[in-house]
């Protein structure tokens, strides 16, 4: 049990093996993020800016 | 803005009152944190400012400062940034006015209850860990008052859609109790007492999987939320980019739950975890600075602003103190760089670039923005604000400079060797002590600023507050009759997260099981890819639709976040926890402690030792010309809690045993002066006083004796036989070199202990064990 963790080298694997699952899941979460509709996007992106009833602008 | 098909209009009224709340509480515990902070800061650079008294030691206050500042600083400034955000992102009050309230009296007396314990020297003696027992099921319990609900309030929602800003506070939310409740696993010996059911190496990785995870979890995520809510507000305008914000998001709960064995470079640590935690640290630099470019690139257009506005002058140093300290993080974890930046000043100053910097101004920028909405009053001064953050800024320079040239000349002095790296350069560890003493007089100094700024702050807030009328934000919504719901089933026995299942299963089975079956977990790794590339193809479904979906529901987002942080843990936890136990060591392992020693080791916890001191010498070359041959696992096997340490202010102990005679030792804690010129460690007169606690014994041999660790002694009169007779031996040792003192002082305890520091024994592995490298 844990034979390649703890007996074999296999660290010196890792580096190529992290960075390859980090790339994958950066890959696909950039294809999906830029794949999404510009119309959502936009939306999304002016959740935060809606106001409350009384404005905020005359706080600023 | 979009809406549900059909609905009906409301006006509602959002609970701004806890909001309030949270932010008084923010600015009051702040400027305690702080001003704790600054007199810790005083103590190194003056001794004399430990006052002699046990309650007001640096290794008493260190634990309140740093507990203060993250649960009680930190964490209020979360809840206000999150109470306030989600009712306007959820278009919806908070779910239970009542749950609210509970979270915010609750997390108040718990801070209470941290503030009188910790200097009172009841600690579990885990940094960031260290509040006792009872406290940590209530700090559980009030979190999970707060997650029921944050949820609660999410599934009510009125807005469909959830803000990326809100995935970040579910991450939190999700992490932090699981964190939490696995690092705090303890077994009571009293109500003020336990001992963590880990011990040594195993210890040592779950606190540092939940320390760096709380730096990454509580004093980030949560923030990064909040600036992707706050930031847009105070510019006006939405961030960036928001498919950026998606990928910075994904990729850094992806990388950051893996980074924690950093902290335990060139240490015993088994090398794999090692290499781990450095490659997962570099790749943090990546998403850490897409958050950063996208903050700061929010201002586009807006810069100009910067001039006259003090909200949009913290924030914009905070974000750019964030892509700071998230460049110096990965460097440091680069285990060269970490040779030389470990155990120095240079790691206290990357904290305080992030703490002060980060948290600290975005905490600024946020109140600032909140105080005039939440009171209905123009802020009282501006310019005010723009002092406080032109203290601050100053203040955290003069620190931060300060603690790297400190840290780097430690680094190179502990290090520095001649005659072809046989000899240490600087053999007397004091020589690195007293030539950075003035740094540390700049780093009081540039703290003291910062806290001149907050208590600015306050002032400022106080007097828009003062007398105003509060008022609660309101938001004409439409309430959708219906929502489309997953349905748990659904989350879960889809083809996107079976396939990944299987991949994960595949993957740890490769690299955990005998060479046929990972033989065998190859094969499935390629069949799971191509089965799920066929799948794909013929079914004609869209994955991203289940994935859309999954968006608008919180329970199967939040389970799949849970499963996925989880399974970082696992990983890296589960291998060592099996293996590295003291039946399975190899080479040596450590001699068990009797009855007194154990006493003195508690005292030594107590105490807050480890603050200053480590018990792990690394394998580097100065470290063992200085400290003796580098520790190896099985030599803190037995320790609950481990007490490796995290920093040296002073040297380190683990080889400390024998070293001196028990006299030295004597003096040593009366003054350190009289032994070690140049010391600034405080004088501990309270230990020549008070007696050891021997009854306290029985139950806590008892707890120790369940968690494996062999002791011969059980009853009380076997363990005050063992105590005195040893005890009488040191007394008697102490009398013939000129000192009296009467047996059962804790001082005898205390010495008893670090003469027994590096005492092992060989040992030969049981034929079936399998073999473990000690590397």
């Amino acid at each position: 049990m844990f034979r390649r963790l703890l007996v074999t080298d296999l660290m010196n694997d890792f580096a190529l093996i992290t960075f390859a699952i980090f790339f994958l899941i950066f890959i696909f979460t950039a294809i999906w993020a830029l794949s999404l509709p510009k119309k959502r996007v936009n939306h999304m992106a002016n959740l935060p800016l809606e106001s409350d009833q009384d404005n905020d602008e005359h706080h600023a | 803005m979009s809406t549900a098909a059909s609905g009906t209009k409301t006006i509602i009224e959002f609970d701004d009152k806890v909001v309030r709340q949270f932010l008084v509480a923010t600015m009051v515990w702040g400027i305690v944190g702080m001003l704790v902070g600054v007199i810790i800061a005083t103590q190194l650079a003056v001794w004399q400012a430990n006052f002699n008294t046990s309650f007001l030691t640096f290794g008493r206050l260190r634990p309140l400062h740093t507990n203060a500042v993250i649960f009680a600083f930190v964490g209020n400034m979360v809840f206000t940034g999150v109470y306030y955000s989600l009712q306007r992102l959820c278009k919806v009050r908070m779910a239970s006015d009542f749950l609210s309230k509970l979270h915010f009296w609750g997390w108040q007396l718990i801070i209470v209850a941290a503030a009188i314990t910790l200097p009172l020297g009841l600690t579990r003696g885990k940094e960031y860990a260290e509040l006792i027992w009872p406290i940590n099921i209530a700090v559980a319990l009030i979190w999970v008052v707060f997650a029921v609900n944050f949820f609660w309030t999410i599934a009510k929602r009125n807005e469909p859609t959830l803000y990326v800003g809100i995935w970040f506070y579910i991450a939190t939310v999700i992490t932090v109790a699981m964190l939490y409740i696995v690092n705090h696993l303890s077994i009571p010996t009293s109500w003020t007492h336990s001992y963590p059911i880990f011990g040594g190496v195993q210890d040592a990785l779950v606190q540092w999987w939940y320390g760096h995870n709380a730096v990454a979890f509580f004093l980030t995520t949560p923030i990064l939320g909040i600036m992707y809510y706050f930031l847009p507000k105070a510019a006006g305008r939405p961030v960036y980019s928001y498919r950026l914000s998606i990928v910075h998001f994904w990729s850094l709960v992806f990388l950051y739950i893996w980074a924690g064995p950093h902290h335990l470079l060139n240490t015993a640590l088994p090398v794999w975890l090692q290499s781990l935690g450095m490659l997962f640290s570099l790749m943090l630099w990546a998403p850490s600075w897409a958050g950063m470019l996208n903050g700061l690139l929010t201002l586009r257009g807006a810069w100009h602003k910067l001039r006259t506005d003090p909200v949009l002058k913290f924030f914009a140093a905070a974000v750019t103190f964030y892509g700071m300290a998230t460049f110096e993080g990965p460097l440091m974890s680069i285990k060269s760089v970490n040779a030389l930046s470990h155990y120095s000043d240079w790691t206290v100053g990357h904290v305080h670039s992030g703490a002060l910097g980060w948290n600290g101004f975005m905490t600024a920028g946020m109140v600032y923005w909140l105080a005039p909405r939440l009171w209905n009053r123009k802020l009282h001064s501006t310019q005010l604000a723009n002092m406080h953050f032109w203290l601050g800024l100053v203040g955290i320079l003069l620190y931060v400079a300060a603690m790297w040239m400190s840290g780097i000349t430690q680094g190179l002095m502990l290090s520095a060797t001649r005659e072809s790296g046989s000899i240490l350069a600087y053999p007397n560890f004091l020589d690195a002590v007293t030539s950075t003493m003035f740094l540390h007089h700049i780093r009081a100094g540039g703290g003291l600023l910062y806290l001149a700024g907050f208590i600015l702050c306050g002032y400022n807030l106080w007097k828009t507050a003062w007398g105003a009328e509060t008022v609660n934000g309101t938001m004409e919504v439409f309430v959708a009759e219906k929502r489309h719901a997953m349905g748990l089933g659904r989350g879960f026995l889809n083809a996107p997260v079976l396939y990944s299942l299987a991949l994960v299963a595949f993957s740890i089975g490769w690299a955990a099981l005998p060479a046929t079956w990972g033989g065998l977990c190859i094969v499935g790794i390629l069949a799971t890819v191509m089965g799920a590339v066929t799948h794909k193809e013929f079914s004609g479904t869209a994955w991203s639709d289940w994935y859309e979906e999954l968006l608008a529901n919180s329970l199967q987002f939040s389970l799949l976040t849970a499963l996925a942080v989880a399974t970082g843990g696992i990983v890296q936890i589960v291998p060592t926890v099996i293996m590295q136990k003291a039946g399975n060591m190899e080479g040596v392992r450590q001699i068990p402690y009797t009855p007194l020693e154990l006493a003195g080791r508690d005292i030594y916890v107590r105490e807050g030792c480890y603050n200053c001191h480590s018990q792990m010498i690394r394998t580097l070359v100065g470290d063992v010309l200085r400290y003796g041959d580098y520790s190896k696992l099985g030599e803190s096997i037995y320790d609950h809690p481990y007490q490796w340490g995290s920093k040296r202010t002073g040297p380190d102990l683990a080889r400390l045993g024998s070293k001196y005679p028990n006299v030295w030792h004597y003096n040593h804690m009366l003054d350190p002066r009289n032994v070690s010129i140049g010391s600034t460690m405080p004088n501990y007169p309270w230990l020549f006083r008070d007696k050891t606690g021997v009854e306290a014994l029985v139950s806590k041999i008892a707890v120790q004796k369940k968690l494996g660790v062999p002791f011969r002694e059980t009853t009380l009169s076997e363990i005050q036989e063992s105590c005195a007779k040893q005890a009488g031996v040191i007394a008697a040792d102490l009398k013939t070199a000129g000192v009296e003192t009467p047996p059962d002082r804790e001082i005898v305890a205390l010495i008893a202990y670090l003469q027994k520091l590096g005492r092992s024994e060989p040992v030969k592995p049981a034929p079936s064990a399998p073999p473990v490298v000690q590397r």
